[in-house]
């Protein structure tokens, strides 16, 4: 239901408020065709299942009674981060349980709301109002937790610290939380429900249905221990400083600047991360804030390389008629382990940082744009050939990927536009006998070709063009063109 | 090594060197990169402190001048006359990252700077995929920023080779460029740096380390004993720091052959050199 309610959410939003009073059906595209990935509880009425073909589901259903949406496990998953977050009001250890779970670790924080049963209808009051789904259970094990929560048949329920057998006796074998196939052994052989399970010898459970079986069996009724990976807040990291009055004097300002820095990369180290990205905000008396804003190409706490990149900055800020509050911030931040700072030999991977410190120097002063990596693009025509992409951010590491086409060569220096030229032709179609261009009058010497290279079809009107490569008397290899729609001849490229 | 005491003098030499600097640090192949034009390698063995194998010095900057046309072109045509040696210049990057990256596992970026010595992408493939994948384009705005962009990729240690366009550096300019190099050598990165200038600033005085005159040839043949084409060039070593004597030898060489490299023509290799050709030899041996 998690992602049905998100799809809900997002329908309800982008409608302004009106309800779609139709069926939802979340479809998935696999190799063989397309799929009921999720369905809501209209459709299940009408005997919609998951893993159903959607032309089944289509014949269930009226036609104009269903939407149809695509089914997005990623942004579930990202969505209930968010929740995990969320609970966080609830418990400072909340981890998540996907596809559609969270886990909270409630010991200690009962008294705080009056009572474990108090908690749950809090949390399950809280879940309400957010327009989700959901069953709320409380229990001495996450793993008795999960079971009733799932398997309960009570929205919300409250397992008593010395009821967790009697509560898992009734319950089916999947609420154990163990694979499938081991549920299907268990039913092969009659056994149904866990009160059943703990009724057979338990020394002969392993070699009959796996190891995962006990261990979870004992997890749910406390004798194994259970941890959880809780979700961590992350929260910018920011120092700042108050001027005692408007600072007018530029080194003032600059020197608290400098220390702050230093105080948040020692901050970033406590925490063994990095930032990706650094924002120096000045607070002026008499104009609005300034934010001065460094971007980096890997997450960074070296407050040398840092303040290389800021202090140019710093330098052309205007600070009005004085800076009331210097403040820096870290966001957003990565995980950076400790490393040793000397060492005999320099690696492959010091040289890596040693190109992200580099590359942050130059899009500092040349800009996003004017640093950039050229990424192949997948096309005939030769001007699109490869498109230019910035070279710090998403996908850093030096080596795009470059298919081994076989294709035929490309002169390393392609006119962008192509150059219109005169040709003179023996034939209509054939190589050119005489170019006359701004390089002046040449005679062909020697010509290859035609290579015929067509328009992409879903560009209208884009002609084809028959590529011939030719030398002149002066001994210049040229690329030219001739398009066949128009007759027109164009220089698009040389070798040089 | 060979059985030559030539060689074998040589190779002493090296191991000599590399004792007294304590430490593996420069390794023999390190101290230059091999052109991989056989001729050409040998001719610039003995310069700067590595012996054996030639090529051109790291941590120094090595101007390509041209294409040159014979001289013969207006000064209203040179501007947007100017055609860089883009072949010569991406042979060269292609096996400055090589020799960078051999033994160390991470390989070294190549920079080009300035978007008139771009080479077009769909040039890159094949032997010249993994160059693509290694290089970044920078795109000044002004000189002042391109001097500044090229000193500070040469300065790097994680960068193999710098290709720029070196229009109108003044001398003073031209030695921070030099020193630069020097520095990231010191530093343990050593790439190379390829300034491309154009062929009237034969005349213009710089510290390069070596100076290079690009000129076009004329591929002999019927056209379809040259598919893909095969373009050629000369190439004169105008100026050689540290070695008067070995300037002004010229080799010619032919792109376009299968692998995509630029080498020595075939009908070039087995003739008796030209008088410079000889020159170049006579010296190396």
């Amino acid at each position: 239901m998690w992602s049905i309610d998100l799809v809900r959410r997002r329908m309800v939003a982008a409608s302004r408020g009106r309800r779609d009073r139709r069926a939802l059906v979340l479809v998935e595209t696999d190799g063989h065709g397309q799929r009921v990935a999720r369905c809501c509880a209209r459709a299940r009425k009408a005997g919609v299942t998951t893993g159903m073909t959607l032309a089944h589901a289509r014949a269930l259903m009226p036609i104009d009674g269903v939407r149809l949406e695509p089914f997005e496990p990623e942004r579930d998953d990202a969505a209930l981060r968010s929740l995990a977050r969320w609970a966080m009001r609830f418990s400072p250890v909340v981890a998540v349980d996907p596809p559609d779970g969270l886990l909270l670790d409630i010991t200690g924080c009962d008294r705080l709301f009056g009572g474990d049963r108090r908690l749950v209808a809090r949390v399950g009051e809280a879940l309400d109002r957010l327009g989700f789904a959901h069953r709320v259970a409380a229990g001495p094990t996450f793993g008795v937790a999960w079971a009733v929560a799932r398997f309960g048949g009570q929205a919300r329920a409250v397992v008593a610290d010395d009821g967790a057998t009697e509560a898992m006796r009734p319950l089916p074998i999947a609420s154990l939380r163990v694979a499938d196939e081991t549920v299907e052994a268990l039913d092969e052989v009659g056994v149904t429900r866990v009160g059943e399970v703990l009724a057979l010898p338990r020394s002969t459970l392993p070699s009959r249905f796996g190891a995962e079986l006990l261990l979870r069996i004992d997890q749910a009724l406390g004798s194994a221990i259970e941890t959880i990976e809780p979700v961590r807040p992350s929260l910018p990291v920011s120092v700042e400083r108050v001027f005692d009055g408007p600072a007018t004097q530029a080194e003032a300002i600059e020197l608290a600047a400098h220390e702050l820095l230093g105080e948040l990369c020692e901050k970033l180290a406590r925490r063994e991360s990095g930032a990706r990205r650094v924002t120096l905000e000045l607070d002026r008396s008499d104009l609005g804030p300034l934010a001065l804003t460094v971007t980096l190409s890997r997450a960074s706490r070296d407050a040398g390389h840092l303040w290389a990149l800021l202090r140019p900055r710093l330098e052309r800020a205007d600070h009005g008629f004085g800076v009331e509050r210097v403040m820096l911030q870290a966001w957003p931040i990565e995980r950076l382990a400790h490393e040793q700072i000397s060492r005999w030999h320099e690696g492959p991977r010091d040289q890596e940082a040693e190109l992200g410190r580099l590359l942050d120097t130059l899009v500092n002063r040349l800009g996003q744009r004017g640093v950039t990596r050229a990424s192949v693009v997948q096309t005939h025509v030769p001007e699109r050939a490869c498109r230019r992409v910035a070279a710090t951010g998403a996908g850093t590491s030096p080596g795009v990927r470059t298919d081994e086409v076989e294709a035929p060569p490309r002169p390393p220096l392609l006119l962008t536009p192509a150059e219109k030229i005169s040709v003179t032709a023996l034939t209509p179609d054939g190589p050119p006998r005489r170019i006359g261009w701004s390089g002046g009058q040449s005679e062909v010497t020697a010509s290859l070709g035609p290579e015929r290279i067509a328009g992409e079809w879903w560009r209208r009107g884009e002609p084809t063009r028959d590529y011939f490569a030719v030398q002149d008397d002066r001994g210049r290899w040229l690329w030219v063109y001739h398009e066949l729609e128009t007759g027109r001849w164009f220089l698009h490229g040389r070798w040089s | 090594m060979e059985g030559s005491p030539e060689a074998v003098r040589r190779h002493l030499r090296e191991v000599i060197r590399r004792v007294e600097q304590g430490g593996s640090e420069v390794r023999l192949a390190d101290s230059c990169v091999p052109t991989g034009w056989n001729a050409v390698d040998s001719a610039l063995a003995n310069q700067g402190a590595g012996a054996g194998i030639g090529g051109l010095a790291r941590g120094a900057v090595h101007e390509w001048l041209g294409i040159g046309e014979h001289g013969t072109e207006a000064p209203s045509e040179r501007e947007r006359g100017w055609i860089l040696p883009m072949s010569l210049l991406m042979h060269l990057a292609a096996r400055a990252i090589r020799a960078a990256g051999e033994g160390e596992g991470g390989g070294r970026a190549a920079v080009w700077i300035g978007s008139r010595c771009w080479p077009s992408p769909s040039s890159f493939a094949g032997v010249y995929a993994e160059l693509l994948g290694r290089s970044i384009f920078l795109e000044p705005r002004d000189r002042a920023s391109r001097l500044w962009a090229i000193e500070l990729c040469l300065r790097s240690g994680a960068i193999g080779v710098v290709v720029a366009d070196g229009a109108r550096l003044g001398m003073a300019e031209s030695r921070r460029v030099q020193l630069a190099a020097e520095a990231g050598l010191a530093r343990g990165g050593g790439g190379i740096g390829l300034l491309a200038r154009p062929a009237w600033e034969c005349g213009a005085i710089s510290a390069a380390a070596t100076r290079w005159m690009v000129r076009r040839e004329i591929t002999p043949g019927s056209a379809s004993s040259h598919s893909p084409p095969r373009p050629r060039w000369s190439i004169e070593l105008s100026r050689c720091r540290g070695s008067a004597s070995r300037s002004g030898a010229r080799w010619v060489l032919e792109g376009g052959d299968e692998t995509g490299v630029v080498c020595v023509p075939a009908d070039v290799v087995d003739r008796p050199g030209s008088a410079a050709d000889g020159r170049g030899f006579a010296r190396s041996a």
